[in-house]
């Protein structure tokens, strides 16, 4: 053990230790070196008469422990600047748990995006480092993956019947449901019951959609066999995004209805206002997604009532599958007209959603697309950067002839983490991640991460400059998924209102953090938080949701691929004109008979099963 | 020589070295676009904006990827797989192709032997088995991974043993007169005689190794130690976009396209240098180049 | 080119044909020796992993394993073969993957004639450094160019907007996909695939042209007199080789460059494989396909081989 002299050791630190001594001996004795914290074992050490770790864990509950914040003060792990002149103070929250008396390895999956800037090492990890101290957990990574590699590792790993302690992130829902035919998943309904945060972990999944919806992946047979998480509430709820200095210019009104988008395109196309080559500015950018993230259909097949993909309620209480219905019709009679007008690119079927963000809106090339409210600055900085007087607005989606508006409703929570068969700290973990989450979706508590990690002071001024910054190493578990996993999916909404709510303060009592977020040059973040906040007030009118919130059945595992193909084929020959309208009738006898009604069935029989 | 200089001779020359000139150029056009972008910045890339010359001028993105501590330690991997692997899979190579080439009657038991190769190459169990195997050897998240399964390219033991046949008996023939042992005429007659092929066969090799992705996904269970080209595709190809559960946080780095422009070229860059210098050895070593092509 | 080796024929029976062992052993164990490397590898990597092949007739789920997945039988081949697109994707696959071997071949031969050509050799040495280049770039990024150039406002079309001529959608035709395809993938290969066949024309003997030359005959009479024939034995291989690959369409590229209104004329087993293994998760179905792909493939490649072996003289064992 590395004994360090420290110049001075207070009665104060002596004290505030001894109660992370059973924790720190524990986990010292049983450690690799390169995990073992170095601070906490040389204080233990010049203890004058080191105790016993019987006699630690007495003192602890005798004297008042160490508070939270000296605790992660003292392994370098604080977040937030209190001691700044502009800095803030995070709020922590208390940990109620009792201290670990042995040390707890708990291997977990990573899924990652390797163009991040991660390290490697543990030791950078304020996750890893603030579990072990508050929690007495010891994370590691059993296997990490990106992009498709995710579900590669996934399948390998439950052949291999080595799963991770602790999982993240379901590739598919395949996936999970192998994992449970398997019998390889914890299960955690009472360790739930038990220990789960009542305000940050519960409430939000309870109250969601009156309860029944969060919980329907996780939950097989009135069993829990995940902590749901989701992604953030309505992501992907479409807006309609106009270029207004394109609207000025030719003296035209932001869309409201269907008819006004084709008019629209139409004179934007006739203008030949875009950035390109002559005879290259398109109407509505449009991509080959029925239902997407960026100039997708949905915006437009919603006004008809349908979201391609989902299985909606119909009046006899039955669920029927949105692709066959009349009024994915109607919506692809209106898609033939606006192609055969030019409204929609000739060749939007070519052309992936990235390519329509990056190279079509990015390059101005259009001046209307159907985007999400991060649409304010994806791709509208590029374009604004390309074109300095590129000025974009937004309106909620456009109406169609029924007049009722509708969006393409997301229900976000997935299966969420669950925990290998047999895993023994289940309950430690879960106490984490309350720990964690209740720090992290809770606006007020005022996490902005860590000083030189996630932030550097540049003065008075805090800077997120990329290329200063140290590298973070990975985290585990809720609140540190890569791909923005939530508990409360409201949360992001709830810190962008708290953000709005400090422009009441006067300018010169903001601390660096809030002088930061209100910065905004370019009025894009504003915008952004105004657009969300929009999408998410009429995310419970407007929305279209898929009723169908569970595993695939049987029959959908074998006719996916095949139906899939058959809709895409089908759906874009008809908008194109290369074929008739009635086409789509026999696609839906075709759709029948290969396999659909036998989906059907499975689907309704699972819908009358939970709705029992 | 004679040559005739009639005009159409001269026209035809005229535009034979035009029209392979053109060609030429196409076929490198996308090389210089993709070097453009790269050298770009980020909005002028994203707005296709560059063709063949950068649009404001930047090395942003190269200093991202070299800063980037994930481009170095892949590179280094694949570096190192790319010169144990070559190693490895050639001695095996030069071994294994030897006994093939000789007679059934000196090496009983080849048409088994031939068989064995020749079913091995056409069937395999599917990647779990395979993964299932490594795992029990232990190899899994180790460089071996990548360089011992695949160490046994049966067509380039094919080439080699054409080789070697084509190789004049006379030599052979008196070694055995001089009480030489295979393994004595192996390196002292055989392996010599064939360093065109040896030559050859060792760039494949070598360039296969570098390419190749899809072991180093697999059987490296930590991104940490991934070869270059697995770390590269993850980067490139954004597969998971259409997954829709977008973090409004990725939106930037998604959409770098000269980032990934800059990260194609740098992974790019030592075949690029290697390959025109050992061009010479193609033509030495064509008959297994013909049939490798 | 056979090597004989006779053994001295010798005395008694038994004794005789166990001293001939012994001889034989003594002289030959270095063969066997030299063997083993190789048989270890593909004991471990590829005849013991072979088990895999049972999945296609399992409902296969990884978490029961191979022992524990329910046995279907056919049921998995059934499946596929009653398929309404299994057999347009199976036509696509054949059609695709023999017009790509044509053009190159072709494409190959022609341009290595023309560069035969060239006198200049620091020239030809350029070209053909220049055009092999693609060879060694991925699909995913020459995918990635071409996507980019014949897009509706790529720099094809605005080419031929120049020109007066109405924009082109290549990527959404089902008249023009396989014709990009095709080219595409000659732009690939074809300047790799030239080397081969200007080898073999560098090796023919300058002394036949310049008899030629001397009885009067022509550049074009010379080429088809003396070239052609020349080569032709490397034509027929590479022809015959190739045959074992028509199964083979080319699955990165296809994947990079398709979309769904193009199934009917560009989608193939590799990339309906792809869709339902990796993306809807049926790996039994997907390796019912690879199975049966395998054993179609061993028969072509048997009867390539033997064609190359009768016809081009070119034992590959």
């Amino acid at each position: 053990m590395c004994v360090q002299a420290k110049k001075h050791v207070s009665r104060r630190q002596i004290l505030k230790f001894t109660a992370s001594l059973a924790i720190g001996t524990g986990l010292t004795a049983c450690m690799p070196a390169q995990v073992t914290q170095p601070t906490v074992a040389s204080n233990a050490t010049e203890v004058p008469v080191a105790p016993t770790e019987a006699g630690a864990a007495a003192t602890a509950a005798v004297m008042p422990a160490a508070t939270v914040e000296e605790r992660l003060k003292k392994i370098g792990w604080l977040p937030g600047s209190p001691d700044h002149a502009k800095g803030w103070k995070t709020i922590l929250p208390e940990v109620t748990s009792a201290p670990a008396t042995e040390p707890m390895v708990v291997w977990a999956n990573k899924r990652v995006e390797l163009g991040d800037k991660i390290s490697d090492d543990p030791k950078d990890s304020p996750m890893v480092q603030i579990s072990k101290e508050l929690f007495g957990l010891d994370f590691q990574t059993k296997f990490s993956g990106g992009g498709d590699d995710w579900t590669t590792k996934w399948t390998l790993a439950i052949a291999s019947g080595d799963l991770p302690d602790f999982m993240e992130d379901f590739p598919t829902p395949v996936i999970f449901k192998q994992c449970l035919d398997g019998n390889l998943l914890e299960d955690i309904t009472d360790v739930w019951e038990a220990s789960a945060d009542p305000t940050w972990m519960k409430k939000p999944l309870d109250t969601y959609l009156d309860g029944k919806a969060a919980y329907v992946y996780a939950r097989q047979n009135g069993r829990l066999y995940g902590m749901p998480c989701g992604n953030r509430a309505a992501n992907n709820g479409k807006l309609l995004w106009a270029r207004q200095d394109w609207l000025d210019k030719l003296n035209l009104k932001m869309p409201t209805t269907l008819d006004e988008v084709k008019s629209v395109a139409l004179a934007f196309q006739e203008a030949g206002l875009g950035q390109g080559a002559a005879g290259t500015t398109l109407g509505l950018n449009l991509c080959s997604s029925f239902r997407g993230w960026f100039a997708s259909m949905d915006g437009i097949t919603a006004q008809f009532g349908v979201i391609s993909g989902f299985w909606l309620a119909q009046d006899d209480g039955t669920l029927a599958f949105a692709d066959i219905m009349l009024g994915m019709k109607d919506a692809l009679t209106l898609l033939r007209d606006w192609y055969a007008a030019g409204v929609i690119p000739k060749d939007y079927y070519t052309v992936p959603d990235a390519d329509a963000m990056n190279k079509r809106a990015a390059g101005n090339l259009a001046g209307l697309h159907y985007a999400p409210a991060w649409g304010a600055r994806w791709p509208v900085e590029d374009s604004m950067t390309n074109d300095p007087n590129a000025k974009w607005t937004w309106a909620q989606v456009p109406v169609g002839p029924s007049g009722k508006r509708g969006n393409l409703g997301e229900f976000t929570y997935g299966p969420g983490y669950a925990f290998k068969k047999g895993f023994k700290y289940v309950k430690q973990v879960m106490e984490s991640m309350n720990w964690w989450v209740s720090l992290k979706e809770d606006p007020t508590k005022r996490y902005y991460g860590f000083e030189n990690y996630d932030y550097i002071w540049d003065g008075d001024k805090v800077s997120l400059d990329s290329t200063k910054l140290k590298n973070k190493a990975l985290g585990y578990g809720l609140a540190f998924s890569r791909g923005g996993a939530y508990v409360d999916i409201y949360a992001d909404a709830k810190s962008y209102d708290y953000i709005e709510s400090w422009k009441s303060i006067p300018e010169d009592q903001r601390d660096a953090w809030q002088v930061l977020q209100l910065d905004d040059p370019l009025g894009t973040q504003t915008n952004m938080r105004k657009s969300y906040s929009n999408i998410i007030q009429n995310d419970k009118n407007d929305g279209i949701f898929n009723k169908f919130l569970s595993a695939p059945t049987t029959s959908m595992v074998s006719f996916q691929t095949t139906l899939d193909k058959m809709r895409d084929e089908t759906f874009h020959a008809i908008i194109t004109g290369q074929k008739e309208l009635d086409a789509f009738d026999q696609f839906v006898t075709d759709w029948k008979k290969t396999g659909g009604d036998q989906i059907t069935t499975e689907v309704n029989e699972w819908y009358k099963s939970i709705n029992a | 020589m004679v040559e005739g200089k009639s005009f159409g001779r001269r026209l035809f020359m005229a535009c034979n070295y035009l029209g392979l000139a053109i060609f030429a150029t196409l076929c490198i056009a996308p090389f210089i676009n993709l070097l453009a972008i790269s050298f770009s910045d980020r909005s002028s890339a994203m707005g296709g904006f560059v063709t063949f010359w950068p649009v404001n001028f930047t090395t942003a993105s190269y200093n991202l990827v070299l800063s980037t501590g994930g481009f170095y330690r892949s590179f280094v991997i694949s570096v190192l797989r790319t010169a144990l692997g070559t190693a490895l899979g050639m001695l095996v190579t030069i071994l294994t192709a030897y006994p093939l080439s000789r007679t059934g009657q000196e090496f009983r038991g080849r048409g088994v032997f031939t068989w064995i190769l020749i079913f091995a190459m056409l069937f395999n169990g599917g990647l779990i088995p395979w993964w299932l195997t490594i795992r029990s050897l232990g190899m899994l998240n180790s460089i071996w991974a990548l360089i011992v399964p695949g160490a046994l390219s049966i067509w380039n033991v094919i080439l080699l043993m054409n080789f070697y046949r084509e190789i004049p008996s006379e030599l052979d023939d008196a070694a055995s007169i001089d009480g030489a042992s295979h393994f004595d005429k192996l390196f002292r007659i055989y392996v010599p005689l064939s360093t065109p092929a040896i030559a050859t066969l060792t760039l494949f090799t070598a360039v296969g190794h570098w390419n190749s992705w899809f072991d180093g996904m697999v059987s490296m269970t930590d991104v940490s130690r991934y070869p270059l080209q697995t770390f590269l595709r993850t980067i490139v190809v954004v597969s998971d976009l259409s997954a829709m559960n977008i973090d409004p946080s990725k939106m930037a780095l998604l959409s770098d396209r000269a980032l990934k422009a800059a990260n194609i070229f740098l992974a790019t860059v030592p075949i690029l240098i290697v390959y025109p210098i050992l061009q010479r050895y193609f033509v030495a070593g064509i008959k297994l180049g013909a049939v490798k092509g | 080119m056979l090597v004989q080796r006779t053994h001295p024929v010798q005395r008694s029976q038994s004794a005789q044909s166990w001293r001939r062992m012994r001889a034989y052993l003594a002289r030959n164990w270095p063969l066997y020796a030299m063997c083993l490397p190789a048989l270890v590898l593909l004991a471990l990597f590829s005849y013991y992993p072979m088990y895999g092949v049972v999945i296609a007739f399992q409902s296969y789920n990884p978490a029961f394993g191979f022992t524990g997945s329910p046995w279907i039988g056919l049921t998995n081949f059934k499946f596929i073969f009653n398929l309404p697109d299994f057999l347009q994707i199976t036509q696509n696959t054949l059609i695709i993957a023999i017009a790509k071997i044509v053009s190159v071949q072709v494409g190959a031969l022609v341009l290595a004639l023309l560069l035969n050509e060239v006198r200049h050799l620091g020239f030809r040495r350029v070209i053909q450094t220049l055009t092999y280049l693609p060879y060694f770039l991925s699909w995913v990024v020459l995918g990635g160019v071409l996507l980019d150039m014949l897009s509706t406002t790529g720099i094809v079309n605005l080419t031929l907007q120049k020109m007066g001529i109405q924009p082109i959608i290549f990527l959404g035709s089902n008249d023009w996909f396989r014709p990009v395809l095709i080219v595409s993938n000659m732009w690939q290969q074809v300047g790799w695939s030239a080397i081969i066949y200007l080898a073999a024309l560098l090796s023919i003997s300058p002394e036949l042209y310049e008899a030629a030359a001397i009885d009067g005959a022509s550049h074009l009479q010379r080429v088809f007199h003396i070239s052609l024939p020349g080569i032709a034995s490397t034509i027929i291989l590479l022809a015959a080789l190739s045959l074992g690959g028509v199964l083979n369409a080319g699955f990165e590229q296809i994947l990079n460059l398709y979309n769904p209104v193009v199934y009917s004329t560009g989608d193939i087993l590799d990339t309906w494989v792809y869709r339902a293994g990796l993306l809807s998760g049926q790996l039994s179905l997907a390796a019912a396909v690879g199975l049966a792909k395998s054993v179609v493939s061993m028969l072509l490649i048997i009867v390539a081989w033997t064609t190359a072996r009768r016809y081009a003289g070119y034992r590959i064992f």
